[in-house]
């Protein structure tokens, strides 16, 4: 089994063939999810396969698991007959686990560094308790008797900062923040890049314009779609929505500021 | 029993006129369109609608826009379950199992069950109207401060099974929620809390915004730019009817989401996606496979649908009986009827016997014309899949921005949507769940609001919890919950959880 | 060759841009030359909007134009009505407020804020519609008049709850306006909106409460609710045998929820003068009359000088009446 999860993985992996347990592990964090969709191919895209090892965010143990580690799991289980050669029945470490421990995983073996994203998320918690703490304190307390309108988010705050102090201290286990990929990032941005566009400029220049820039700049340069289907798609689905609201529903979509 | 039956019969030949039965199935029609549309939701469809049925005799009126009111709610489940964009804020836990189903090329069942379990929804809730309807107002009505208080805590505690992950992240998305959810005017005293001088933020950031970022955006954000997407392989046909295992595990979602979905929504003030949220939550936790949901499991989209179709019929009961509106919702369906010279009170029933029972059976008829209606798109919507996604994803966000704008002619909610959607997108790649942050900015001003007048209620008095017999119930309930859940960590045996860890390490 | 496909979009956008845009075409035409927007800053299916909506109709036709509601709630009316504030004022967005209109900057000057908008900022139009407020109590409750309620309420101060729309709301206000004229102190339970308010007194967990009269009249032929008085000038005349808090001896405790239209005050006067003058003529139409009736919502129709001053006589009472309030604990 373990040779058929090899005959997927990327090229560089394949040197990969008889290691220590722990360095397997680590490759096999490593596969995105692309890659899992590539050992499903591999596998001649046999659907009982990929259903009976689909994953969520919650591992076997109820402890959250990293989402790119999901396709380890693929791994993780063909590699099982492996593990028992080295006598470390890790299944019996996760048993072990309290379920409320944050997220865990095969970590032990692997990461050291301290910038779990478990910590930062942990640490972001808590500055924002402490925000929420501080912009609070215009706010009257009240009394125990009459909370006043600072009295349920400064107990809220506190919870979250015990939340987060709670994931910074056990967040050592947690997939490191270095290890996280971001693939798609430039697409989010250029995507959040025009829901910000359209959020400041579409009162002052008008539905229709907005929409034509937006759509114009994800069908053309983000995508870079054909010229004719840019222009077609933009046109048909601006106008064609602003009728549609406009006009049939009667729901006033802005104008700008030349009442186009 | 006798003369109900007759009023129906006669309310049957009221509704089986020509021009009513027009109004009906226009109604539903635009209802479908607005549930689909993401961001606009049944009350954006319904407001709308109002002015041109100023000039319809009142029955017809009432009929057409109760259809784009539970018509709404078949139509959201649609772009939920195909895009994971809430098609309007109800339908965000039909999001999580339906797209995955939608993953596994199981879209074609997932809209089926989903429409199926609606229309069951539906007309077993329209007969509970039918019969229950004032004594079960009245019960309604009896729920004050305290009961919601003690409700809604039960609620938060039955959060603990919807979600399956690290209970510490859940939590803290719960608080979160929570928090965001506070932003706003203050009722109780008329402080503005963390507005920064946005008046727009005065009534807090509105649930449509949030649903639609935090699911919808962050989608978008997180798939648009993936190198390969998973290519969706075009369904035959036989793929697109549930298969006879799904329908099983159906049936008692269906039940149980009925139900549940009926009871919370006659609850004055309740919003309709608790129900949802419960229903989730119910039917992981009494699920022999509970690993499934999250995954694709069936029951995770015939439960919430169900539930919030019946919520939808369930809040139209103290409206009709007595005369009191329940939510925004009823509100203008009551501004209809006033427009009329019909003023609905407690006699209502009464005195308008031709206009209730005319909407009664519009009810039945409605909700089977939508299940017709609904089960042959399957097979289009599904093949709206197939549409690249590069030339997808910008319609679906343009959608998203003209959905959440039209809701309030309101930027400043676009702008909230926005934020919410990078925001979402940040906690998916750090491994949150976002669906606990929904419930928390619903539940927020509810719970907080709640506690703070009962406790004006009682002057200062903790013990006004206890006394009230109905709020009393709820406060025990969720202590009990509370201990069932810490149970495992003070016992040391196999919990719940445990058994989830078994299943799945053995699956 | 790079940014060939740049330029082309980018000619093509300012093409339509400036290709398709109306007004350019049409400088210099009478007004109204456009569509009307009217901002209604409360939810649809509220008192403002229930007014509007057949009013924008009777506009329409008087004026030849479409007349178009928008709904900009938020903040109790403040958003919309600061949205109308900052309008450009020519004319083409008015709006349709109701008496919290003279409420909200009181406020924000209680809480310290900058106020969202001055009262100087609108110049009325015309009041449409003025309901008093009426007195409501369950039926269960043992006071038959005035007179009895404020005896029992003084003889047990702060135990007599009554519901509100929300605090510094047209309930609250109308009810303080009363309790202090009349020495008595209640227990103020405020809930998010008329609707709730309602709600809360039918269930009993208040006992009293300001309502609007449309709103009480079907409770009260079902027998709910029992109505004692009422805080208008005159009695209403839907409910003749109700007296008026005037008459009971509670000198200016006066509280109306009227309607009035608006438009920006740096309109052009000659835009505010065909707008009155098609005012005067939809109110007196037979469509708009019957619309308000079958809402059991007479119309109170004042032109715009008698406007101000009712408005300004009422936004003294309502001012005096939230400085009374204070600040809520």
């Amino acid at each position: 089994m373990a040779v058929v999860l090899l005959a997927g993985m990327p090229r560089e992996r394949r040197m990969v063939i008889d290691p220590p347990v722990e360095a397997l592990l680590d490759a096999s964090a490593a596969i995105n999810p692309s890659t899992a969709q590539d050992v499903r191919s591999s596998l001649g895209n046999q659907e009982p396969i990929c259903c009976d090892f689909d994953v969520s965010s919650a591992d076997a143990n109820g402890l959250s698991v990293p989402r790119s580690l999901h396709s380890s799991r693929i791994g993780f289980l063909f590699l099982e007959p492996l593990l028992q050669f080295r006598q470390v029945s890790v299944n019996k470490r996760f048993v072990g686990f309290r379920n409320f421990l944050p997220s865990s995983s095969h970590s032990e073996a692997g990461e050291k560094s301290k910038m779990t994203i478990d910590r930062i998320s942990g640490g972001f918690l808590v500055l924002l308790g402490l925000f929420v703490t501080w912009e609070r304190r215009v706010l009257p307390l009240g009394t125990q008797g009459h909370p006043g309108p600072g009295y349920f988010p400064l107990l809220l705050a506190i919870f979250l900062m015990i939340l987060g102090g709670i994931l910074v201290i056990r967040g050592g286990r947690g997939e490191s923040f270095r290890a996280l990929k971001w693939p798609e990032g430039r697409h989010a941005l250029a995507i959040l890049g025009c829901c910000l566009f359209a959020t400041f400029a579409m009162e002052g220049i008008g539905y229709r314009i907005t929409m034509i820039i937006i759509l114009g700049f994800l069908f053309g340069i983000v995508e870079r779609l054909k010229l004719w289907q840019i222009f077609t798609l933009t046109v048909a689905l601006a106008l064609g929505t602003f009728w549609v609201f406009d006009s049939f529903l009667k729901v006033p979509l802005p104008r700008g500021g030349w009442g186009f | 029993m006798e003369t109900t039956l007759q009023n129906l019969f006669w309310g049957f030949s009221t509704v089986f006129t020509a021009t009513n039965l027009f109004y009906s199935l226009i109604g539903c029609l635009i209802g479908t369109m607005v549930g689909v549309l993401p961001g606009v939701g049944p009350l954006a469809g319904i407001s709308m609608l109002l002015p041109t049925t100023f000039g319809l005799n009142p029955t017809s009126a009432i009929i057409l826009l109760a259809g784009i009111y539970y018509g709404a709610m078949y139509g959201g489940s649609t772009t939920s379950i195909l895009m994971r964009i809430p098609g309007e804020a109800a339908s965000v836990m039909t999001c999580i199992d339906g797209y995955a189903m939608a993953q596994r090329g199981r879209a074609g069942p997932a809209l089926a069950i989903a429409a199926i379990g609606s229309y069951i929804a539906g007309t077993l809730s329209v007969i509970g109207l039918m019969f229950l309807a004032p004594p079960l107002a009245r019960f309604a009505l009896g729920f004050g401060p305290p009961e919601y208080f003690t409700l809604l805590l039960c609620g938060l505690v039955v959060l603990g099974y919807m979600t399956g992950g690290s209970i510490i992240k859940n939590l803290s998305m719960i608080v979160m929620g929570l928090l965001f959810g506070m932003i706003g005017i203050d009722q109780m005293t008329g402080y503005f809390r963390f507005s920064y001088g946005l008046v727009a933020l005065g009534d807090g950031i509105g649930i449509v915004p949030v649903a639609v970022g935090l699911f919808g955006i962050s989608e978008i954000l997180a798939t648009a730019g993936q190198a390969k997407r998973p290519e969706v392989l075009k369904p035959r046909f036989r793929d697109l009817f549930p298969s006879r295992q799904e329908l099983k595990d159906s049936v008692g979602p269906i039940g149980r989401g009925t139900l549940l979905g009926f009871l919370i929504g006659i609850i004055p003030g309740s919003a309709h996606i608790i129900s949802t949220f419960v229903s989730y939550a119910i039917e992981r936790r009494i699920s022999k496979h509970p690993e499934r949901f999250g995954k694709g499991a069936i029951e995770g989209v015939a439960g919430p649908e169900s539930a919030n179709n019946a919520a939808s019929e369930g809040a139209l009961v103290p409206m009709l009986a007595l005369g009191v509106p329940t939510g925004p919702i009823p509100a203008v369906l009551l501004a209809a009827l006033m427009v009329h010279g019909i003023n609905p009170g407690p006699l209502f029933i009464k005195e308008q016997p031709v206009i209730f029972w005319g909407l009664i059976a519009s009810m039945y008829v409605g909700n089977l014309v939508l299940l017709l209606l609904n089960l042959p798109l399957v097979s289009i919507f599904v093949n709206f899949l197939r549409i690249p996604y590069k030339i997808l994803y910008p319609t679906i966000l343009m959608f998203c921005v003209v959905g959440v704008y039209a809701v309030n002619s309101s930027l400043v909610d676009v702008g909230i949507m926005s934020v919410m959607g990078v925001l979402g997108y940040l906690l998916r790649k750090l491994d949150f769940e976002t669906a606990p942050m929904v419930l928390g900015v619903v539940l927020a001003p509810i719970i907080e609001v709640s506690f703070r007048q009962a406790l004006a209620m009682s002057n200062g008095d903790y013990l006004i919890f206890v006394q009230r017999p109905i709020s009393s119930i709820f406060l025990l309930g969720a202590i009990v919950m509370i201990l069932l859940a810490v149970k495992p960590l003070i016992w040391k045996k196999r919990g719940w959880r445990d058994r989830l860890t078994e299943a799945e390490k053995n699956s | 060759m790079k940014y060939l496909k740049t330029i082309i979009f980018l000619t093509v956008v300012v093409a339509i841009a400036t290709g398709l845009h109306p007004a350019i075409l049409k400088a210099d035409e009478p007004y109204p030359s456009r569509p009307i927007q009217i901002i209604v800053p409360f939810p649809p299916g509220g008192v403002a909007d229930l007014v509007a909506r057949p009013f924008a109709t009777a506009l329409e036709r008087n004026l030849k134009q479409p007349v178009v509601i928008v709904n900009k709630t938020g903040a109790g009316g403040a958003v919309g009505m600061q949205s109308a504030a900052v309008a450009k004022p020519d004319g083409y967005t008015l709006m349709i407020a109701l008496s919290s209109i003279s409420v909200m900057p009181e406020v924000d000057a209680l809480f310290g804020r900058p106020s969202t908008y001055k009262l100087k900022d609108f110049a009325p139009i015309a009041l449409l519609s003025a309901d008093p407020t009426v007195f409501v109590v369950r039926k269960e409750t043992p006071w038959k008049t005035v007179a009895e309620f404020v005896a029992d309420a003084q003889k047990r101060p702060n135990e007599i709850k009554y519901s509100s729309s929300g605090v510094y709301g047209t309930m609250h206000v109308a009810m303080e306006l009363f309790t202090h004229a009349a020495g008595i102190k209640l227990r103020h339970i405020p809930t998010g909106g008329g609707g709730p308010a309602l709600t809360s007194l039918l269930g009993g967990h208040v006992d009293c409460a300001s309502i609007g009269p449309n709103v009480a009249m079907s409770q009260i032929k079902a027998g709910t609710l029992r109505v004692l008085a009422c805080w208008g000038d005159k009695r209403i005349p839907a409910m003749p045998d109700v007296p008026t808090l005037k008459e009971l001896g509670y000198k200016d405790v006066e509280f109306y929820i009227w309607s009035g239209f608006f438009a920006p005050a740096a309109t052009a006067p000659s835009a505010i003068k065909v707008l009155r003058e098609a005012t005067r003529k939809a109110v007196a139409s037979p469509e708009f009359k019957s619309a308000m009736e079958k809402m059991d919502t007479p119309i109170f129709y004042l032109d715009a000088d008698d406007f101000q001053k009712f408005w300004d006589q009422d936004a003294k009472r309502l001012i005096a009446g939230v400085r009374q309030i204070g600040k809520v604990e």
